[in-house]
């Protein structure tokens, strides 16, 4: 969800496909991954 | 005293202290150890009531009449701040050290613009005049990537976002080039993408400035991310501390293997990625659109055209029977705004199917529609009445929807199924842990066995580790009840479906 909008609809096991959304990928690229991952 | 090039900027030995309370002396911190080197970045974590923050209040002299310090050292470049009278420490603070806290709505005066408060640091600390330092701030506002510094220094702080005023505030730490800087969750508040760029910016002056950092966060993944030295504490004690890669790599205390553990793993999936498909959704989101503001009365009888804010633009979803979909977004973006309007506690334009039910407006949400739909809010000590105990709390469900009989029996089966003690009845919720209250929620919503669940970012107020627990109770609830759940939280471990919106 973006601003109040809605435009994409995917199954979870798919969300970070490069087929998504750009604004979904940022989200994706934004959230911390397991803990040894930046190591 | 004289410092050498190996002098830590901050070191604490063995230091200790104690909260004493109306039942008893609280050990809050035992035997400490730590040092910060310059240009370093040590780590603190640990769960909710472990001590970091106790921690960091001892180093910033920020101590209340009740603390008692039974022994120990904390230096700064050498020099004990355990020693220092209040004026010392007053001209330290600031200068000296500084310190950024978690949420900076609440650590800026929302009476003064951002630009007074931070002009008031560089002449307090600097001796600038006022009109140095509102240059010096303007400047200080771009190289932390305010884009329009000129205009934030005017904006109250109810004027800018999350983002912007954290921005602001770790203007405020870096101003006087201090020696240590104690940055104390500063990305919780926060949502994932302006924390990761927070994230970045506080990493980039970091290594500009050398200034030796200590970063709390109960955040594992941040932490290993940010930080090259970590420290692991666990109620009032440092359980462990070395290298980050040597700490999550090779931990050797269980408690830190719980903490790594519990960090949730994007690629792992705790539900199966099969879709529930049916013809008859259970709710039909049919171009529902939420607006804030309302017209002033003069305006609507002049017919003046006045600013409404859209909350959500004509958003159409559906929800099978038995199925997770997790919606995701931005702070701001319209998901609590959604879930409001679908439990009836905003009015929206649109349809929304319930159940074979047309729902136009919040006069057909009737006591049918709010038993089967019910909503789980992200902070417990928000939804919890503060004034009712446990068992009248987990009563009120039972007696507006279901059978009032047998009571007390029902209030502490429904304890037992969130795997608390049925003795927890008696209690008032500040008497419970955060995840404890979430549990009690949770067991709230699910009392009067809805067809819907709205979980509005249940997790993101706990600890890393309570976070797993509670995702995973929700997870048998679910399976048990079978209500499907309309999740935000750690959507890409929990939904079968993710519905996200686009620029």
């Amino acid at each position: 969800m973006y601003r109040g909008n809605l435009v994409e609809i995917a199954p979870a096991a798919d969300i970070d496909s490069p087929d998504r959304a750009e604004y979904t990928r940022r989200l994706i690229e934004a959230v911390p991954r397991a803990a040894g991952q930046y190591l | 005293m004289t410092t050498t090039p190996d002098t830590p900027v901050l070191a604490i030995e063995n230091y200790s202290l104690d909260y004493h309370t109306a039942s008893g002396v609280f050990h809050a911190l035992k035997n400490i150890d730590l040092a910060i080197h310059r240009g370093e970045i040590l780590g603190l974590v640990g769960e909710s009531g472990s001590g970091k923050t106790s921690l960091a209040w001892s180093i910033m002299r920020y101590l209340p009449k009740n603390a008692r310090e039974p022994g120990g050292r904390i230096l700064l470049s050498g020099e004990n701040l355990l020693q220092k009278t209040d004026a010392e420490i007053e001209a330290f603070r600031g200068r000296r050290i500084s310190m950024v806290f978690q949420d900076p709505s609440t650590s800026l005066n929302p009476t003064l613009s951002l630009g007074t408060q931070l002009a008031e640091v560089l002449v307090r600390h600097r001796g600038l005049t006022r009109q140095q330092a509102w240059k010096e701030g303007e400047a200080m506002l771009a190289h932390v990537g305010l884009k329009t510094p000129a205009a934030m220094m005017n904006r109250m702080p109810h004027e800018a976002s999350g983002g912007e005023k954290q921005r602001v505030v770790i203007a405020s730490a870096f101003a006087c080039n201090p020696e240590c800087i104690i940055f104390d969750e500063p990305t919780t508040a926060l949502d994932v993408i302006t924390a990761r760029q927070i994230l970045d910016l506080f990493v980039e002056l970091q290594a500009e400035t050398g200034v030796a950092s200590l970063y709390i966060s109960h955040d594992l993944a941040l932490v290993s991310r940010t930080a090259s030295r970590v420290a692991v504490i666990r109620r009032g004690d440092i359980v462990e501390q070395g290298a980050v890669r040597s700490i999550f790599a090779n931990p050797q205390q269980d408690y830190t293997r719980e903490l790594i553990a519990a960090v949730p793993d994007p690629s792992h999936r705790l539900v199966g990625d099969a879709l529930a498909t049916t013809d008859q959704p259970l709710v039909r989101v049919e171009n529902v659109s939420v607006h804030y503001g309302r017209k002033p009365f003069l305006a609507a009888l002049t017919g003046r055209k006045t600013e409404r804010v859209a909350g959500n633009n004509a958003v159409s979803l559906s929800v099978n029977p038995g199925e997770i979909l997790g919606i995701v977004g931005e702070s701001g973006s319209g998901k609590s705004t959604l879930a409001k309007a679908m439990t009836g506690l905003n009015r929206f334009e649109g349809q929304i199917w319930f159940d074979g039910r047309e729902i136009r407006n919040l006069g057909d949400m009737d006591n049918a529609y709010r038993k089967d739909v019910q909503i789980i809010f992200q902070h417990p000590d928000a939804s919890l009445n503060p004034r009712q105990k446990i068992g009248e709390i987990l009563s009120r469900p039972l007696k507006l929807f279901g059978d009032a009989s047998n009571l007390d029996q029902k209030v502490g089966d429904m304890l037992e199924q969130v795997r608390l003690p049925r003795t927890h009845a008696q209690r008032y919720p500040h008497q419970l842990s955060g995840g404890e209250k979430q549990r009690v929620a949770i067991a709230r919503a699910f009392a009067s066995k809805p067809k819907l669940v709205i979980c509005d970012e249940i997790t993101s107020a706990l600890d890393v580790s309570v976070q797993a627990s509670i995702v995973q109770l929700l997870l048998e609830l679910q399976k048990a009840v079978a209500p499907p759940t309309c999740s935000s939280p750690t959507t890409s471990t929990l939904s079968a479906r993710s519905p996200t919106g686009s620029p």
